[in-house]
């Protein structure tokens, strides 16, 4: 038990070094927290684009600030981290990681074998849908468990509505009970048994059945002898691998292999012309912009602050590849502000701005290293 | 409206799949189906559900059921549609703006018989319009001693109910609770228009529980008590702690020791996790369920044989809610309480925390009077950085600052508070407000002295509990009845309650197969 406990606090200790480390000299370790707990705000898209931290969006939602704070305090403690003044400006400060920092980061890297998962995983554009096909299906397995035992009465797991009614909506179509009763065994048991045992188990045993209620993720992890946060990450790899293969398959063959599983990755985000990333506030300047609006119009119409639709021009440039963003800056000022950013081997905006000289606004720097960073994973999710 | 009794036990039949009544059921319903205001106090576990669930079936209109507990509602609502009563729905803040738009329709719509619905829900001037079109013929309000100030768990939005409820036609009206002291009767029935005759109340004495406790001196010594006694003790059981961490210390020396069919509930804990837990121990998979007071509010199970006390509880009440959740099934049933003299420390924090401090008080008042012009909305996280505190603290002081005259329609929605500021009223509201906020607190420590004096009158539990309801007074002194043992100073037979010869299942898991995993759950048809 105890030594399950370090085993704990080893690898959140590995994982949040291997996320600092980009971020060192450049942020505070706050930056990681957020993009661990998945904030939606334009810092943490851009910090997330700017660092390649993809993979580590929405690791650990629910993740504490008092148990954050703790880890940071015990990784400065034990001298793995060094609470440092940034370069260009003593009254501010950053952080490094030391040499003993790094030697840790090492070896827990092997041990927990991050370069195995880490790749699989990509939070910022999967956690949200990932997260909901995992709600469906359990609630869907639930409902089918039951159904082929004949208890019609059982209290659903999920609470969450729109969950209920999309699982009552299916099983209410013309046929589409019965498809499920039959195929669902078959389709899980076809796309799970390629996976290792271990991943197998953990997968399944949290499935609620008329013979059994789900396990949690720590008596997952007394069961397999794992760190309950590693546990957490290996469930969301599989099922980002799963719904990868999913969706991906679906576009190429006529006939879905897996149609009733690939139903649930539908209809995720609600339909939107910017593709259902940005945020609502966001949306609907995105829409004005289109029309034909100044950002000044926009400001005085809906009684935002001009600093807000800056934000909100930052996140399209980041989710929307197809917004025509001439208008607020050249392609060859964008050229030269990523050229600038590179040389430097920073994201942070005064430090470019000083670079870079008159002549550059904060928001065209922060619309040009959106529009990068956007661009590509952009190109990258695709692959 | 009349119903005859052979009509009503007919009912309970077909939709509750009950022979007869228990005790209290009948009288409650055929009152509250003659139209009259009824107070009904019945233990945990006596079927309090009924007495406003069957009048909901029979009445034509709306039934509208008050309770605090979201938990609670959302199971009810389930276990009803179980039973194939589909006309029953709940409004709460669990739900989102879209899912309260579509239940306000269907309401209208006349869907529904029965609608659980949170106090501060039924605030809302446009929720009152809806139910008052619709017409409401009966309205019970759970756990109705929340209203009363010197209960031990006053809610501030309950107090507004019988303004809400006039508003409404003043339907009749059943006030339900399982436990209740004479003084806290005294105030539902003034403040509900209840007479003295319309009140039921059935004996708070469970003669099939025995009650025991165990006094020590250290953490320590507690700790080992307590897992010798989770060693041997016969299950279903459930351990209650005052504090999220030592739930969790308790979890892992259990399955330290090899109890692994232990696990945690508490508050930290999300959604699905705290179903999960819920449904292994309904269904058998776990033995022991740790936890904070947060747990077994609706749980049906009626097999629990023991619930032990970590901590001393905030109060008699709440104890008596605790307990009242073993045996259900009407077999013997073990209670037992660890006092240990710094357990009252634990409480005087939480209090402490549950409520603002005199500059919190004052910085509030200040923030409301300097930003008012123009501004009637202030959100959670303004609230949080102005005025530093929490969302409980700061929903308790618009409660008070409306009862102080400040302010006026207060109402709060997920992003924050929206009100209407009355100019000039600050120098009086300021001391009136820390007046009422001094006296719902001191009524928490009274409630904790209350406790504290019957754990040291080293009386027979079972008599001191029920006359501390008031239930002994003038019955000549009598001791109440017990089935088998009364408590540690009358008698206890622990070994009546311990397992028999451990039947060791055996520890060592299968090794994994998917295929009988996955027909586990998904049986060929
Ligand atoms: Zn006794």
């Amino acid at each position: 038990m105890i030594q399950w406990q370090a085993r704990e606090h080893l690898f959140l200790h590995t994982i949040i070094l291997d996320g600092l480390r980009p971020l060192q000299g450049e942020r505070t370790t706050n930056s990681l927290f957020h993009i661990l707990r998945g904030r939606r705000a334009n810092q943490t898209y851009q910090d997330v684009h700017m660092y390649k931290l993809h993979h580590y969006y929405r690791m650990f939602p629910a993740f504490s600030r008092e148990r954050w704070d703790a880890i940071v305090k015990n990784l400065v403690e034990q001298n793995f981290v060094q609470i440092v003044p940034f370069r260009h400006n003593a009254n501010k400060w950053t952080f490094s990681i030391t040499p003993l920092g790094e030697k840790a980061w090492e070896e827990g890297r092997g041990q927990f074998a991050l370069d195995q998962w880490k790749p699989r995983l990509n939070g910022i554009s999967y956690a949200q849908p990932v997260r909901l096909f995992w709600m469906r299906l359990h609630l869907m397995a639930q409902t089918i468990s039951h159904l082929l035992y004949q208890e019609l009465a059982f209290s659903p797991i999920v609470q969450d509505k729109g969950v209920q009614q999309w699982v009552k909506q299916q099983l209410s179509m013309p046929g589409h009970r019965d498809q499920w009763m039959n195929q669902l065994f078959d389709e899980l048991f076809s796309i799970v048994n390629k996976w290792e045992p271990f991943l197998q188990e953990l997968f399944i045993l949290q499935l609620s059945g008329a013979r059994q209620a789900g396990l949690t993720v720590n008596q997952l992890a007394y069961r397999l002898d794992q760190p309950p946060s590693l546990i957490g990450v290996y469930m969301q790899a599989a099922l980002t691998d799963m719904y990868r293969q999913l969706t991906e398959s679906g576009e190429r063959d006529h006939q879905h292999p897996y149609p009733l599983l690939a139903s649930m990755c539908t209809d995720h985000a609600p339909a939107q012309s910017s593709g259902g990333r940005l945020s609502q506030s966001a949306n609907a300047t995105y829409r004005m912009i289109q029309q034909g609006l100044t950002p000044e119009e926009i400001v005085s119409l809906r009684r935002l602050k001009l600093s807000t639709v800056e934000d909100h021009l930052v996140e399209m440039a980041l989710y929307c590849p197809q917004w025509d963003m001439s208008g607020y800056i050249t392609e060859e000022q964008l050229q030269r502000v990523a050229a600038v950013s590179q040389e430097l081997g920073t994201g942070r905006l005064r430090l470019i701005k000083d670079a870079l000289g008159d002549g550059y606004s904060y928001l065209q720097i922060r619309l040009a290293l959106a529009r990068q960073g956007g661009g590509k994973t952009y190109a990258g999710n695709r692959t | 409206m009349q119903a005859t009794e052979h009509e009503l036990c007919g009912v309970l039949e077909r939709h509750f799949g009950y022979r007869s009544f228990r005790e209290g059921q009948l009288p409650i319903i055929s009152r509250v189906l003659s139209g009259q205001n009824v107070l009904g106090i019945l233990s945990t576990g006596g079927g309090k559900s009924i007495t406003y669930q069957l009048p909901a079936l029979v009445l034509p209109g709306l039934t509208l059921v008050v309770s605090p507990l979201i938990s609670l509602m959302i199971d009810q609502v389930q276990q009803l549609r179980r039973k194939g009563f589909r006309h029953a729905t709940y409004l709460n803040s669990a739900l989102t703006l879209p899912e309260i738009r579509q239940v306000l329709d269907e309401i209208d719509a006349g869907r529904y018989k029965l609608l659980y619905i949170s106090p501060e829900k039924l605030q809302q001037p446009q929720i009152i319009r809806l139910l008052k079109r619709r017409g409401v013929s009966l309205v019970a309000v759970d756990e109705a001693h929340c209203i009363s100030q010197w209960g031990h768990d006053f809610r501030t939005d309950y107090l507004r109910l019988p303004e809400i409820i006039a508003e409404l036609g003043s339907p009749p009206l059943l006030a339900v609770t399982a436990t209740a002291t004479q003084a806290v009767q005294e105030e539902i029935s003034h403040l509900f228009h209840i007479r003295t005759k319309n009140i039921i109340i059935l004996s708070i004495n469970r003669p099939n529980i025995a009650y025991d406790l165990i006094e020590v001196e250290s953490d320590k010594e507690k700790r080992e008590h307590l897992m010798d006694q989770l060693q041997s003790l016969r299950g279903p059981g459930i351990v209650y702690c005052s504090t999220r961490q030592s739930v969790d210390s308790l979890v892992e020396a259990c399955h330290a020791a090899g109890l692994t069919r232990t696990h945690t509930y508490h508050g930290g804990m999300n959604a699905m996790e705290r179903m999960l837990v819920q449904e292994q121990f309904m269904q058998g998979q776990l033995d022991v369920i740790i936890a904070t007071n947060a747990f077994g509010m609706g749980i049906d199970k009626g097999d629990i044989r023991y619930v032990l006390h970590y901590h001393v509880p905030a109060s008699i009440e709440a104890y008596t809610q605790e307990i009242g959740r073993i045996g259900r099934d009407g077999q013997p049933g073990y209670a037992c309480l660890y006092v240990q003299p710094d357990d009252q420390l634990i409480h005087h924090r939480l209090i402490q925390n549950e409520f603002p401090t005199d500059e919190e008080l004052r910085y509030f008042v200040e923030v409301l009077s300097g930003i008012h012009k123009g501004i009637d909305i202030l959100t959670h996280q303004q609230i949080q950085a102005w005025v530093g505190v929490g969302e409980t603290v700061a929903r308790m002081l618009f409660f008070y600052a409306e009862r102080a005259g400040l302010l006026q329609d207060v109402v709060m929605n997920r992003d924050g508070y929206q009100f209407r500021y009355i100019d000039g009223q600050e120098k009086a509201a300021l001391p009136l407000m820390r007046t009422h906020l001094e006296r719902t607190k001191q009524t928490k420590y009274a409630k904790l002295q209350d406790m504290q004096a019957w754990l040291t009158k080293k009386d027979c539990l079972r008599k001191t509990l029920t006359a501390y309801f008031g239930e002994a007074e003038g019955e000549s002194e009598a001791k109440p009845k017990a089935d088998l043992y009364c408590c540690c100073y009358c008698g206890l037979d622990q070994s009546v309650y311990m397992a028999q010869e451990s039947d060791d299942e055996s520890r060592d898991l299968p090794s994994w197969d998917l295929e009988a995993a996955l027909r586990m759950l998904f049986p060929k048809r």
